[in-house]
Parts: structure tokens; C-alpha cells; sequence
């Protein structure tokens, strides 16, 4: 278990890996699927910038943020709630 | 075909004239030779695309077609394919960007859009709910206002693509935009989709995407990610995009001035400069689907009227030549201005480019007068001149309509006095000067491609010696036989090296990955394991390059049925005819008799007829696509 922290949200470049991630591992059929991925990239104002948004059912499982290669995620060591 | 994973197993179907719509399972006879994307799409296109009809017919389907590693965690992995009859008429149209996965999460490798709505349309797929939105408040609107309706009518989660003015007035050069950026740019697909009176589609899709064995999956996207990852490039790419090599070609002379008359060096730098570009210019990093490279940016400049221009740019190279190199303006903000006009109005930037540095070489030249030009003086590096060609070419305004064709049409339009200008290929704006670098096949290709220009992101665009090039063909698995035809102590055939450097791009354009460097330098096995992996059929090296040799068969019989043949590959006069000076160095003229053998290496490499360039017969039967080469 970890803590999931944004750490960097201008930096989101939407490239969708940490949803594909997420959904493979955590989604339930093992398949590629942003729409059940507990992170999302949402996109801002009309822009092609985006930021993630953790859910409630994040399991701090943390393979987003080591996945995540532009530094918009980190997820350190402990125990809680993701945020 | 039920197939184990990596495809969503359906082709989607859409009839505008009826506003119906069907689905048809992905055939095996298909993804066995074509495997899929950019190569189902050639196949379907030869099939279904009606011999010699006009392009603007209610029959010219436009093919969508997204790869079976697409949607997946493998990097760059979110490449799509439109093919359609071009514009262009004899020529096949085809284009590619990132940013149209969302078509394999509704649950579609292909979609298929023919007929003419009879009033303009919006499609909305929304997984398995195809629906038809009137769209007529949307006509007439550019694509940032057009994009922003849809998003604010179905939801920002769609991924909207979207024509602007220039896609309604079926001009030849518009282009396909998804989300504002994202351009199915060349060989005019946004006309086509005018033509149908279909203002946009905009996809969204809540399903997955399997594999076939999770575990060697996984194992494969780790390794391709592992090595993507470690490419010293990597950053640089990322900061600077497709501008990583402007300084490199610069220096070389790559860079045409005033319409090919004479080159850039290196003086170039001292308006584009790449620190200028990533610390007064840029703002952030921008990814297609799936991409750990991020070669996008968002950019900011001043706009007209004190506001500001903040938009996301695919090509910052393209910005950079057609606005700059080609129309003579000299300032990453003035090229910024012309690519938001030219999103806005849903053109392609570098065709837009080669009409404008077309119509301003005519001017110096005295063969347009402002009388011609609606009063507009076109000079080279005018902005303001330069912007207001964008906007009437967009909207076929005045002079703006008699360009708003191409350059092969343009030339028809004004006169045979000017065609040593129209500096095209398939009617195509080239980019590259291959007087100064015939041996790269990225510029070669220009010539011999079945659309005109298209980047192969060759391995060669600087000088290689041949034991360089050896290397690169032994690194890409060709046997002795092989590279003895392509190099030898001298020298190499960049004809024959074209086909390979072709294959190796197109596998991957196959596959749907990206075929920028970091990702073409990996090792075909590589992309082969996650093919396999994810589509459960077991798929090699060689099984990718066949996909790709069957994939330009396809696309050449397209092109012959219609019409085109060697004539069509071939280089404007003006290479034949002048030199050019870059740098202190002096290239060329080209030597026809040169230049006519390399494309009959090329077309010997292919194993197409040394004089016609026609695949063999016996091969278009096996594909199944005899009878659809033969139709007339």
C-alpha cells in the first residue's frame, strides 16, 4: 500500500499510460480500459492540458506513478487514503 | 474471426445517405496478410473505392483503421490510419495521427464512412450507439469553435475530429482535426469528409482492450518501454519535438528558400532558434495516445489584436517550414499566427505552405499582379499576406479559390507558364530539397510515394558512408544477397534502400506505433513478441515486412487502376534543371537519367515491374485483390 500523490499536474501530458495501467491491473477483466481506470487524465477548458483525478476506489497499488514518465505522479511509502 | 486479443474484432460501417449503420466481423483473410491499421486499410480501400469515381462522390468511403497493438501499454501505440480516394483523383489519399484510439474502446479496429448526409452531420459513436446530431449550426464554424460545440453537446471525454471551413469548401488540402491538434493533415481527407457533409465524428468508448497471455505481454511492453526509455534522445525529443533536428538540417542546406530557387544555412537559426522556441515559445509537453515521448507542445504567442494564441502543435517542424522556410516569414510568433489560421480554417499546414510559396515566387516573377490577387501584394516573408491567403483558401475567397485545389490545379487554373513553379510531387508541396540529399529516402520517397510526400523518418537524411548503411541493413535482418543489391564500396542505391527503410516504418504504421526514432530504432523482434502477445497469432520480424510489402502492393494497384504510373514519380524540372547553394556548397541539378534508375531500383526492390511499377500478378491473387486491382 502506498500514498498516491500529484505532485506535478501541469506536467500531465495526457498520455493515458497511468489509465491503461491502472485498468489493466486493478479493472475488472484484465483488459486496457481508461473508463474503469481509478485515475483519469481530465481534460481542462476547451485545452489539450490535462490533470489527473485519483477516485475514491484508488488502492494506492502506486503503478501509475511508476509509470508515469512526464513526473506528475509519486507514491511513497505508508498507509491512508489515496489523494 | 474471434480473435484471442490486441483486436476489438469489428469493422463498423456508416452510411451517411441513410444514416444507418452495421457492423462486420474483421475477416481472417484480412488480418493474415495485412495484420491490420494502415494495411487493412489499403486492402479495403482497393475493394471498396469505386474505379475512377469522383472523389467527392457519395461512394468514396473514407477508411479508418487502427492497429492491433492500439489501445494497449505498449509505447506509442496510438497511431490511426485514414485511407480514402485523394482529391487528388489517381492518387490514394492516406494519413495518420495519435490521437484516434478511442475507436478500439467503443469496440472497432475499421471504421467505414461513405454516402452524403443531406444536411451537415455530426457522428457520435458511443460504443455500440452510433447516432446522427444535426449539425447545421456547426457549418461554416472553424475547428476550435466546432471541437468546443461538440465537447459542450456530448462531453469533453469524446475525442472530436472535426473539419473546418476549408474541409465544407471541399478544398484539396484540408485537413482532418482531432481535439483541436491532432491532423489527419495531407492528401486532403478533411474534403472528402466535406463532401459527405460530415462536420465531425466523435468517438468515445467505455470497453477494454485484451491480450491474449497477459504475462508475455507484459514482458514485451516492459522491454519496449525499457528501451524507449533509455534512448539518450529521449528528452531532447521531448523538449523539442520534430525541431530536434532543425539545427542539423540547417546547416546542411535541407531547408528550401523562396520556393526551391535557393536554400537556407545555417543563418536560419538566428530567427528560429530552438532556445527561443523552448523558453519564449513553448509551454508544455503534449502525447498522443500512449506515449512516453511527448514530442507535442503547447505553445504561446501573441495573437492578432493583443490576445494570446495558446494551442497545441503536433509538428513544430511543419509550423516552422511552411510558415517560415517556404512563405519567407522570420519569427516563431508569425509562425504561430499563420498555424492557428490554418487549424482554425482545418488546412494542412505544409500544402498551405507550398501554395502560398508558389503563388509569391509567380509574384516576384511578375506573373500575378495585385490585380490577380484581389488587390492582396504577395510578398515574401508578409505575414499579414500570408494569413489572409490562409483564410481565403480556407473559404475559397477571391484569388483563395484559384489555389484552393493544389498546386496541379492551380497550375491549370493560371497557366502552363507557370508550372516550373509548382514545386509538387502526386500534386503534393514537397519539403526537402533533394538536390542537396537525394540519398536520404525519407526525401527520395517524396518522389515515389503512392501520395506524394510522407515521412519515413529516414535513417539517412544526414550523410551515411556505406559501410553506415551496411550496418543499418544487417541491424534490420537483410541477408548478403539483399545488401549486396543495396551498397557497395562506392556507394548505395537509395532506391532499393527506400523499400526497406519503408518496410521497417510501415510495420510499425501497421502495427499502430509511432514511426518517429525512438520507436523505429527498436528492434522489429520486438514489436513482433508484442504483436504476437496480444493477438494471440504468433507473428515474426519477416511476417511485419510482408505486411508492409503487401501493404504497398495494395496501394500501388490503387494508383494504376487509377491512372497514375511512373510519369507520376518523378521530380519537378527545376531539379533537373538547376543548382542550388547552401552554405558555400553548390548541389546539383539532378541527372534525370540518374534519377529514373533509382526509381526503377526502387521498384525492382519491391518486386514491381522495372518499367511500370506494377506488382506481380500472381501476388495480388494471393492477396485476394486481383480481381479489385483489375476492375475498371
Amino acid at each position: 500500500m502506498k500514498i498516491l500523490e500529484v505532485v506535478d499536474p501541469r506536467s500531465c501530458s495526457g498520455c493515458g499510460i497511468c489509465e491503461l495501467v491502472c485498468s489493466f491491473h486493478n479493472g475488472p477483466d484484465r483488459s486496457f480500459r481508461p473508463s474503469v481506470s481509478h485515475i483519469r487524465a481530465v481534460r481542462e477548458g476547451g485545452l489539450n492540458r490535462f490533470h489527473p483525478e485519483i477516485s475514491e476506489q484508488c488502492n494506492g497499488c502506486g503503478l501509475c506513478a511508476a509509470h508515469c514518465d512526464y513526473g506528475v505522479l509519486a507514491a511513497r511509502p505508508g498507509q491512508g487514503a489515496a489523494r | 474471426m474471434r480473435p484471442g486479443g490486441g483486436y476489438a474484432g469489428s469493422i463498423l460501417h456508416i452510411d451517411l445517405t441513410s444514416k444507418t449503420y452495421r457492423t462486420e466481423p474483421l475477416p481472417e483473410d484480412l488480418t493474415a496478410p495485412f495484420v491490420g491499421g494502415a494495411g487493412i486499410n489499403a486492402a479495403l480501400a482497393l475493394k471498396l473505392l469505386e474505379p475512377g469515381a469522383d472523389p467527392f462522390a457519395p461512394g468514396n468511403c473514407a477508411v479508418f483503421g487502427l492497429g492491433p497493438l492500439v489501445g494497449t501499454l505498449v509505447p506509442g501505440a496510438g497511431k490511426g490510419n485514414v485511407t480514402a480516394r485523394s482529391p487528388y483523383g489517381r492518387f490514394l489519399g492516406i494519413s495518420g495521427h495519435g490521437r484516434f484510439g478511442a475507436l478500439k474502446y467503443a469496440g472497432y479496429d475499421h471504421l467505414v464512412v461513405t454516402g452524403r448526409a443531406d444536411r451537415p452531420t455530426v457522428v457520435s459513436v458511443a460504443d455500440d450507439r452510433v447516432s446522427f446530431l444535426d449539425a447545421a449550426d456547426l457549418w461554416g464554424r472553424d475547428v476550435f469553435e466546432t471541437t468546443d460545440r461538440v465537447w459542450a453537446r456530448l462531453g469533453g471525454h469524446a475525442d472530436v475530429t472535426c473539419i473546418g471551413p476549408a474541409g465544407e469548401n471541399r478544398v484539396y488540402d484540408a485537413a482532418l482535426i482531432t481535439n483541436k491538434y491532432a491532423a489527419f493533415a495531407r492528401a486532403g481527407m478533411g474534403a472528402v469528409l466535406g463532401s459527405k457533409n460530415c462536420k465531425a465524428i466523435a468517438v468515445s468508448g467505455s470497453g477494454g482492450v485484451r491480450v491474449a497471455d497477459r504475462t508475455r505481454f507484459l514482458k514485451a511492453s516492459r522491454s519496449l518501454f525499457d528501451l524507449v526509455r533509455s534512448d539518450r534522445n529521449l528528452l531532447e525529443w521531448r523538449r523539442l519535438g520534430t525541431l530536434i533536428s532543425l539545427e542539423t538540417f540547417a546547416r546542411m542546406g535541407l531547408y528550401a528558400r523562396r520556393n526551391f530557387q535557393s536554400a537556407y544555412d545555417e543563418g536560419l537559426l538566428e530567427h528560429f532558434g530552438v532556445e527561443e522556441f523552448a523558453g519564449r515559445i513553448k509551454e508544455g509537453d503534449v502525447a498522443c495516445q500512449g506515449c512516453p515521448v511527448g514530442c507535442k507542445h503547447h505553445v504561446r504567442a501573441p495573437g492578432p489584436g493583443g490576445r494570446d494564441i495558446r494551442m497545441a502543435v503536433s509538428c513544430m517542424n511543419a509550423v516552422m517550414q511552411s510558415f517560415g522556410t517556404f512563405c519567407g516569414l522570420e519569427s516563431w510568433p508569425g509562425v504561430v499566427r499563420c498555424a492557428e489560421e490554418a487549424v482554425r480554417m482545418g488546412l494542412d499546414f505544409m500544402s498551405t505552405g507550398s501554395l502560398i510559396s508558389f503563388a509569391m515566387e509567380l509574384h516576384q516573377r511578375g506573373l500575378l499582379t495585385p490585380e490577380d490577387t484581389d488587390g492582396l501584394r504577395l510578398e515574401w516573408g508578409d505575414e499579414g499576406a500570408v494569413r489572409e491567403m490562409i483564410r481565403r483558401i480556407g473559404t475559397r475567397q477571391g484569388f483563395g479559390d484559384r489555389l484552393a485545389e493544389g498546386l496541379e490545379r492551380a497550375v491549370q487554373e493560371l497557366g502552363p507558364d507557370t508550372a516550373p513553379y509548382a514545386m509538387q510531387a502526386k500534386g503534393l508541396g514537397l519539403l526537402y530539397d533533394p538536390r542537396v540529399r537525394l540519398g536520404s529516402t525519407e526525401i527520395f520517397s517524396q518522389f515515389t510515394n503512392v501520395r506524394g510526400y510522407i515521412s519515413n523518418v529516414s535513417i539517412a537524411m544526414v550523410e551515411r558512408t556505406p559501410q553506415q548503411i551496411r550496418r543499418y541493413c544487417e541491424k534490420i535482418g537483410l541477408g548478403p544477397e539483399a545488401i549486396a543489391r543495396i551498397v557497395s564500396d562506392d556507394g548505395y542505391d537509395v532506391g532499393r534502400l527506400n523499400k526497406w527503410t519503408e518496410d521497417v516504418c510501415t510495420a510499425l504504421e501497421i502495427l499502430g506505433v509511432c514511426m518517429f526514432p525512438p520507436f523505429q530504432r527498436l528492434p522489429l523482434e520486438l514489436w513482433a513478441e508484442a504483436c504476437s502477445a496480444a493477438t494471440g497469432v504468433e507473428t515474426t520480424a519477416d511476417d511485419l515486412v510482408r505486411a508492409s510489402e503487401n501493404l504497398w502492393h495494395a496501394r500501388r494497384a490503387y494508383n494504376l487502376r487509377e491512372g497514375a504510373g511512373p510519369g507520376d514519380d518523378t521530380c519537378p524540372g527545376r531539379f533537373f534543371s538547376e543548382p542550388v547553394s547552401a552554405g558555400g556548397r553548390r548541389f546539383g541539378p539532378l541527372s534525370r537519367t540518374d534519377f529514373e534508375g533509382l526509381v526503377r531500383s526502387y521498384y525492382a526492390e519491391r518486386g514491381w515491374d522495372e518499367e511500370t511499377g506494377e506488382p506481380p500478378e500472381a501476388v495480388l491473387r494471393d492477396l485476394g485483390l486481383l480481381e479489385a486491382a483489375r476492375r475498371t
